[in-house]
């Protein structure tokens, strides 16, 4: 198996599936010709041609809308957005649009759209360039919500949510472009709603998505030298949620921590949370932790940036809690 | 925020205590650590160590009061704290009693002024003891009343490894293995199925701490099987078994010697309103007893189809909790395998139990035809009943009123 970066395995996916399917484009800011804000469209203009890799004016609301449009009249698109943050004014087009159409025409139209570019904290964005923004999202019926946390989810769930006729947000993260991973040679794809146990543990569940993904991992290998055998699930897919893989290591372990780097209120995390609580009420031993970032605009200052969101030091100290550790 | 301090079952066995002395006086800085006041127990003196700290705001129960585990004795918090609305909700009837609500595991209303209400089990559960809801699950699963258990979670709540330890001491007094019983070549060990354990665990718990004493009578039947005859000729489509007639021939015997229908509940006896019958059903690995409700007030027709649908259900292994808990009175019938009389155990919360041995064909001597020995049908009924509940001449005369009506049904009515 090849080791790949997380922004390659990105680019494999929308070149196999642009030359499987010449009905796919891609539109968005600096796709085409800056090949991306972050290269994720490396080479795609050269190879596919200014027809279906589209640069656009700084117009969220209009490229989307001008998306969404294409998705109805037969293509199928991928919108990147630079940035989440700037996802903010396309939103009227995502929630009313994309995520109705289909309902509204009783079936008429098929979306087959997906929404991607970084979402969440990278650094020393500050406030309005630093925003999680996963909870707006997957609230929001008629919409699926990816977010995968590796190299090899990151290639297979874009496959997917390109094949798929709805529209689907992914999330990708400006700090995970560079993770690598290993990335099998042949075609595969990630199905959309299926969660990944990376780590099998007797313990403590942790559930996460995501970036915060290499915290947990790395707080779960922290917890293994205290002998607290953890679990690590990684939902890989928010909307639909794969609520069974989480339900069942719950009654297995007993005790379940949730990380989230969005703002605590109507959060994945929390609604995760109510989740565990009504279906494994009779299962928990301590009551359902989550960590979420702090629930405050980003700070721009560094050590503040840092202490708003989840860590590894916060992440161990739910563990202990909730597994009634001494030292906890 | 003031903190209500609650007796402790300082014993595996503590239901209640008594505090001998208090160490502080209301007013007085107490920390966690400290030894808060000497408690009788059960067994013997011990000390109360308190895990909260704060001033001793209230001395709730004064010395020498004896109170049941779970009873708030004192209230612990900050200096000049308003702990009004504590109070109010300490006088509040449910503060007392833990609000009972109908669940499947309590189908019975049992109205108690006391602070540990009787559980299905026979167990007490304090009032407002903290627990997570896995320990309350594996402590009801084994029968652990959490009254014995200590917690060790935060505010003292029960978790797991609480109930597990619990639970490890007292399978090693149940089950330690003699050296007698190491298995030999061509021996077979068949672990416990859950409901071995269940029944293990209840029936050791009912024959070590219940009294039980036994009453013997014979009963004629002729006139019984004759009814019953009759009826089933009539109604070959909802024959009535021999047990809904006992069934409902004992509630009308309970109903003249209500002391029968009664529960232990250590500081009461509870005597129920309903007359709940349960009857004994053997399935393959062992036995459970589903329940006829309100036995009083139906009909032999109406008892034997219930328990014709109950017994069909139990064979299956489908009856739910509220169709097999909470008897008042229970019957056990091994007649059918040729038994001709036997003594059963009681089935808490019950009070006594009927065993019923077979129908036999005797000589009997015949006083009205002058001693004349006739051929009757008879069977042995033998009672057992819980002494701290039932004395010996309440169980006598609710034995001659099942006789009387089992020798003539037709006294039912009278």
């Amino acid at each position: 198996m090849a080791l790949l970066t997380f922004r390659d395995a990105l680019n494999q996916a929308l070149d196999e599936e642009m030359e499987r399917d010449p009905a796919i484009i891609i539109i968005g800011e600096e796709v085409a010709q800056y090949n991306g804000a972050y290269k994720v469209t490396k080479g795609l203009l050269d190879k596919y041609g200014p027809s279906r890799v589209i640069d656009t004016p700084i117009t969220e609301e209009g490229f989307t809308g001008v998306g969404i449009g294409a998705a109805m009249a037969g293509m199928r698109v991928i919108v990147e957005w630079m940035t989440f943050n700037f996802s903010i004014q396309a939103l009227d087009q995502v929630l009313n649009n994309a995520a109705k159409m289909r309902y509204m025409s009783g079936g008429q139209f098929t979306l087959p759209i997906v929404f991607r570019g970084p979402n969440g904290p990278a650094e020393y964005l500050s406030s309005q360039h630093s925003q999680a923004l996963q909870s707006m999202f997957a609230h929001i019926p008629g919409l699926k919500v990816v977010a995968p946390s590796t190299p090899h989810d990151a290639k297979g769930l874009l496959k997917s949510a390109i094949r798929d006729d709805n529209p689907v947000v992914f999330l990708e993260a400006e700090l995970m472009y560079n993770w690598t991973g290993e990335v099998p040679e042949q075609q595969y794809v990630v199905p959309i709603g299926t969660a990944a146990i990376r780590q099998e543990g007797t313990d403590v569940t942790i559930v996460s998505f995501s970036k915060p993904m290499k915290l947990a991992m790395e707080a779960a290998a922290e917890l293994a030298k205290e002998d607290i055998s953890a679990e690590v699930i990684d939902l890989r897919s928010l909307r639909p949620l794969d609520e069974t893989t989480v339900f069942e290591s719950v009654r297995k372990t007993n005790r379940c921590v949730i990380i989230d780097e969005a703002w605590p209120v109507a959060s994945i995390g929390t609604h995760i949370g109510c989740r565990v609580s009504q279906e494994c009420f009779d299962f928990l031993d301590a009551p359902v932790e989550v960590i979420n970032s702090q629930d405050v605009p980003m700070p721009y200052n560094h050590g503040l940036e840092l202490a708003a969101q989840p860590s590894v030091a916060a992440i161990i100290a739910a563990v202990r809690r909730c597994s009634y550790a001494t030292n906890g | 925020m003031a903190e209500i301090i609650r007796m402790l079952a300082l014993s595996p066995t503590m239901e209640k205590g008594t505090i001998q002395k208090w160490r502080f006086t209301q007013g007085d800085a107490v920390k966690s650590g400290d030894i808060l006041c000497d408690v009788e127990t059960d067994k013997t003196t011990m000390e109360y160590e308190t895990i909260a700290s704060g001033a001793l705001l209230r001395i709730l129960i004064q010395a020498g009061t004896p109170v049941t585990v779970g009873t708030p004795i004192a209230i612990v918090g900050k200096n000049d704290e308003d702990i009004t609305p504590l109070l109010n909700q300490l006088h509040s009837p449910a503060a007392v009693v833990e609000p009972q609500q109908p669940t499947a595991a309590a189908p019975r209303a049992i109205s108690t002024p006391a602070a540990a209400v009787l559980s299905p089990s026979g167990h007490e559960e304090p009032a407002h003891q903290k627990s997570s809801p896995l320990a309350r699950r594996i402590a009801r699963q084994h029968h652990l009343s959490l009254a014995s258990i200590q917690g060790t979670g935060p505010g003292g709540r029960i978790i797991l490894r609480d109930v597990e330890a619990a639970y490890k001491s007292q399978s090693t007094r149940l089950k330690a293995p003699s050296p007698a019983l190491t298995p030999m070549t061509g021996d077979t060990v068949v672990p416990l199925s859950m409901m071995r354990e269940t029944i293990a665990a209840r029936l050791t718990a009912a024959v070590t701490s219940i009294p039980h004493f036994y009453l013997k009578g014979t009963v004629v039947v002729d006139g019984l099987i004759a009814t019953r005859t009759a009826y089933n000729n009539e109604h070959p489509e909802a024959r009535l078994s021999l047990n809904a007639f006992l069934l409902k021939i004992a509630a009308e015997a309970i109903k003249k010697n209500p002391k029968i229908n009664t529960s232990w509940n250590t500081d009461s006896i509870i005597h129920h309103g309903s007359i709940d019958i349960g009857l004994a059903v053997a399935l393959d690995d062992g036995l459970i007893t589903p329940v006829i409700r309100d036995c009083g007030r139906k009909s032999i027709s109406q008892i034997s189809d219930e328990l014709t649908s109950l017994i069909a259900k139990a064979r299956t292994m489908e009856l739910k909790p509220e169709e097999y808990n909470g008897a008042t009175f229970t019957i056990s019938n091994l007649g059918s395998f040729g038994t001709e009389e036997f003594t059963a155990i009681i089935n808490p919360p019950a009070s006594a139990i009927l065993a019923v041995g077979s129908v036999q064909r005797v000589p009997l001597l015949d006083k009205e035809e002058n001693d004349t020995l006739t051929v009757h049908s008879i069977m042995k009924l033998t009672l057992t009943s819980d002494h701290r509940t039932i004395d010996g001449a309440d169980a006598a005369r609710f034995m001659r009123d099942l006789k009387r009506m089992v020798e003539n049904p037709l006294f039912i009515l009278m």
